[in-house]
């Protein structure tokens, strides 16, 4: 990111003229305000973007180059604000390029992966998997670093099935995974389904700087904090669960541009 | 094309680009869907997909969501049958036929609430039993009939704003050196893994880690496969190799899934003492890791 650092800290990375000028959003121009946060994504059909409806922010579902090949409604490179520095009329127009996220349904099958914020740091498929030097293990990340939000729905049904053995092993295949105790296991084709929302809502959570919860990578600490959707799997709770919800540990990370320091 | 006027022009081509059904009761509603092809690599060409080697079929999800505006009732466990798809090569059009599957994880039903979506999976295959060879390929998909079966809850017609069809392009060829081979092996394995078909799995998760050694990712599946296959010595040397990467680079909602498969590979072989180090290496502690062991073996039937 080439901005000013303070950009984006506290605010979206949008002026108050972008906000009063506008977007087009699913065909339609609107104007944005300019006292909360706004953050654009494309949209994944059918599941929206799941719990990330539950982000404290102006969410604008715009259309991406999924849905709508060639008619997406941002400019390359996902930029929402082109034209921003209106070529140089009028001076130094203060401000930087602001990015959507792109959010993928992804219509395969992958072995043990439910979803992936795949940044700017990884090869340009995202399909390596190969970290570069010196990546650290929790990629938070902001907008402008993000190349795409991917989620696996298929790899959810792995949830809801079991495994038997001829040797007598038998174990429900949730087990594997990360789940709270007491989650039934397996889980119902429901509550899969809404593990699909919570891994929505976690990448894109991911996507704008918020943590992991309850592994230790979080700083400050999030020893002791309950869990939210930025939590492993939680086992299928109704969405009114707190595991569909970000809380106030979460919403204090948020950030629209790259951190600069403490 | 500058930056200047492409908010207006995208402005003016989406707007073309919607077939408003009718706004005239009903403005605000729109539904919208997605068209996605299994197996496929999308390019930097937007709406492009690439699938390597010959096609026994095409695998075209399609998923629709009530976007804005009130429930709207359809026949959407009969989507599968109102959905219009089109394959032309090189200008000639190839008679298709066209069976599938509805899913409605979410339970849906007759009404598409606000907000609800549902998913229809299409298998696409010449009706004369042939496959799509190597070729370019545009598959059109067209849901005008879906839009024409749907109604409001007062029984009237829905109206509401929807992109009514779309072109596909899709590009059949072989894969070209090794970044493209690992993609299509890798795709193959994910197919067959996730309907559980291990051995077709094991096809091509085998050359796919010959290809890439040190895939710590590959590696693991094929160690689910052979474990579900009860080649347990297999399994168990994949997936000590798979370990190391997995513990440090996996989903961290899946991270336990390596090392429970390496622990249930020894159990099988009677190596009880190396399942309960695996487990160790994957950082549980000496009691977590007995307690896990105990999980492992499970019931006794």
């Amino acid at each position: 990111v080439s901005a000013p650092p303070e950009t984006g800290l506290i605010g979206d990375g949008l002026t108050n003229f972008q906000e009063f000028r506008g977007f087009v959003v699913d065909g339609i121009h609107v104007r944005t305000d300019p006292e909360t946060k706004d953050l654009f994504t494309s949209w994944a059909p059918s599941w929206g973007i799941g719990y990330a409806q539950n982000l404290p922010l102006s969410k604008h579902l715009v259309r991406g180059e999924d849905e709508f090949p060639g008619l997406q409604e941002y400019g390359d490179e996902r930029v929402i604000n082109g034209n921003r520095a209106n070529f140089g009329s009028g001076g130094d127009i203060p401000g930087s390029n602001q990015k959507a996220l792109r959010v993928r349904q992804m219509a395969a099958y992958l072995y043990g992966q439910f979803g992936f914020t795949c940044t700017i740091d990884w090869d340009a498929t995202c399909e390596a998997w190969v970290p570069p030097p010196g990546f650290t293990l929790y990629p938070v990340t902001t907008p402008n670093r993000v190349r795409d939000v991917r989620v696996w729905p298929s790899s959810h049904d792995d949830l809801t099935k079991t495994r038997s053995d001829p040797n007598n092993f038998f174990l429900p295949d949730c087990t594997d995974f990360g789940h709270l105790p007491g989650a039934s296991c397996p889980y119902t084709a429901a509550q899969a389904a809404n593990e699909v929302r919570r891994t929505f809502g976690h990448e894109i959570g991911h996507a704008v700087n918020i943590c992991h919860r309850g592994d230790g990578s979080c700083s400050p600490s999030d020893v002791g904090v309950p869990p939210s959707v930025m939590s492993t799997f939680a086992g299928g709770p109704p969405s009114s669960d707190a595991t569909a919800q970000y809380d106030d540990f979460d919403t204090r990370q948020i950030r629209f541009h790259e951190r600069t320091g403490p | 094309m500058t930056n200047l006027p492409i908010q207006r022009v995208l402005l003016l081509v989406s707007l073309l680009s919607i077939c408003a059904v009718s706004a005239a009761t009903q403005p605000t509603a729109s539904l919208r869907w997605l068209t996605t092809i299994n197996k496929s690599l999308t390019t930097d060409t937007p709406g492009e997909h690439v699938l390597f080697g010959p096609q026994t079929a095409l695998l075209v999800g399609i998923s629709l969501q009530n976007f804005e505006g009130p429930s709207v009732n359809g026949p959407f466990a009969n989507l599968v049958n109102l959905i219009r798809i089109t394959v032309e090569r090189e200008g000639r059009a190839i008679d298709v036929r066209t069976e599938g599957s509805f899913r409605d994880p979410r339970g849906v039903g007759p009404i598409l609430n606000a907000r609800d979506g549902v998913d229809v999976n299409l298998t696409v295959t010449p009706t004369d039993g042939s496959s799509f060879p190597i070729g370019v390929y545009v598959i059109t998909i067209d849901l005008g009939d879906v839009f024409d079966s749907l109604r409001w809850e007062n029984g009237e017609r829905w109206t509401g704003r929807a992109k009514v069809s779309e072109p596909r392009r899709l590009v059949i060829r072989n894969p070209l050196g090794v970044d493209e081979q690992t993609s299509f092996y890798r795709n193959e394995a994910n197919y067959h893994l996730g309907l559980r078909d291990y051995p077709r799995a094991v096809a091509y998760l085998e050359p796919l880690v010959q290809l890439r050694p040190d895939d710590w990712r590959s590696l693991a599946a094929l160690g689910e496969a052979y474990l579900s296959m009860r080649r347990y010595q297999d399994a168990a040397v994949v997936l000590e190799r798979a370990l190391p990467g997995w513990m440090r680079w996996a989903d961290r909602r899946a991270v336990n899934l390596v090392p429970n498969n390496l622990a249930r590979s020894y159990l099988a072989l009677g190596r009880d003492a190396d399942a309960l180090q695996a487990l160790r290496a994957a950082g549980l502690s000496e009691l977590q890791a007995a307690e896990r062991l105990d999980q492992l073996r499970g019931p006794r039937r």
